[in-house]
């Protein structure tokens, strides 16, 4: 028992051991500062969902309130345009205006050719009229005409007196 | 949670040096023995919700966390004290004593028969007669009943006497 005892005191001895002041103040300021970080992350948490609603929510609102700021400038500005015509049908004004545009295409298509046909009558008339062209001048029709005679008078005569004479030489 | 910090900041000046004096005889190694005390009061503070008074004293289910911890050192790190090797810490805790050498070497053979018991009369002796707990505290820390704690401690104070005498 005594021995007991005396290894007891001995074991005892040990309880001197200690960990340094240093880690222990380390240690116990880590350990409460996690605590405090673990509380207020949930604060951010819980805070950044509700920026974020926020701002979703507004930016909903501002989009929409765009919208029918625009749709009501859009519809206002015909409404009160000087041009603004209520009792006009807006199908029948754009099938007339087809009408229109096909008229005035048509026309200008007539126009084209008015346009080509009086330009080669005039170039025919003026042909005709000027007598200084050559195919048309008398002149040149009578030199043409006396030229054709004199190409080849010889032979013509010729033929002509042989005709005759087989005629005569006929007749006999 | 507020009001929680500083409490649990009194449980902690209470308790850690018991706690890594518990640890420190068993991985005889100062540094591993902080930071594994830091861990276990860190485990203890993120679970202090699943801590119920009444059913185990606060006392004993720090050291069953500690407990836990270095016994997950050990998985990890595959490395055990040495019986041989005397950590300075120990040392030089009789260092102001008259005869510094014989003083050492009692310790030193203290803790070197420290060193031959089994895990669960190391924990006894440790709890008990370093760390003075209760019978009550080590029997819920270790999960057993008073008696085999009692019976257990007796085995292991004659294993001392032996590797001692």
């Amino acid at each position: 028992m005594r021995t007991h005892t005396s290894i007891i005191d001995r074991l005892h001895r040990l309880n001197a051991l200690a960990p340094t002041q240093d880690f222990s103040a380390r240690s116990r300021r880590l350990i409460l500062a996690s605590a405090q970080a673990a509380h207020s992350d949930t604060i951010p948490e819980t805070l950044h969902a509700y920026r974020f609603s926020t701002i979703m929510v507004r930016t909903t609102l501002f989009a929409a309130g765009m919208a029918i700021v625009l749709t009501g400038l859009f519809y206002g500005s015909q409404y009160f345009s000087p041009l603004f015509l209520p009792g006009l049908n807006q199908d029948k004004i754009v099938a007339e205006a087809d009408m229109i545009d096909n008229t005035i295409t048509i026309q200008l298509s007539q126009l084209h050719y008015f346009d080509t046909t009086s330009q080669a009558s005039a170039h025919a008339l003026k042909q005709v009229a000027n007598p200084t062209l050559s195919h048309l001048n008398t002149a040149v029709i009578l030199s043409d005409t006396q030229q054709i005679q004199m190409l080849s008078p010889t032979d013509t005569d010729t033929t002509s007196q042989q005709i005759q004479d087989i005629l005569k030489t006929l007749q006999k | 949670m507020e009001g929680e910090a500083p409490a649990f900041g009194v449980l902690y000046d209470k308790y850690q040096p018991s706690i890594y004096r518990f640890i420190f005889l068993k991985v005889s190694h100062r540094e591993e023995a902080e930071d594994l005390t830091h861990q276990v009061f860190l485990s203890a503070w993120e679970h202090m919700g699943s801590f119920h008074h009444g059913d185990v004293p606060f006392v004993s289910w720090l050291y069953r966390i500690a407990r836990n911890k270095v016994i997950d050192y050990y998985r990890t790190h595959k490395a055990h004290a040495s019986l041989e090797n005397v950590p300075d810490e120990i040392i030089a805790l009789d260092a102001h004593t008259a005869n510094q050498i014989d003083a050492r070497l009692q310790l030193e053979r203290v803790y070197q028969a420290l060193m031959q018991l089994s895990d669960d009369q190391r924990d006894i002796v440790i709890m008990r007669f370093i760390n003075e707990l209760s019978y009550k505290d080590i029997a819920h820390a270790l999960g057993k009943n008073q008696a085999t704690v009692r019976v257990i401690q007796y085995r292991a104070l004659a294993r001392l006497k032996k590797f001692l005498s």
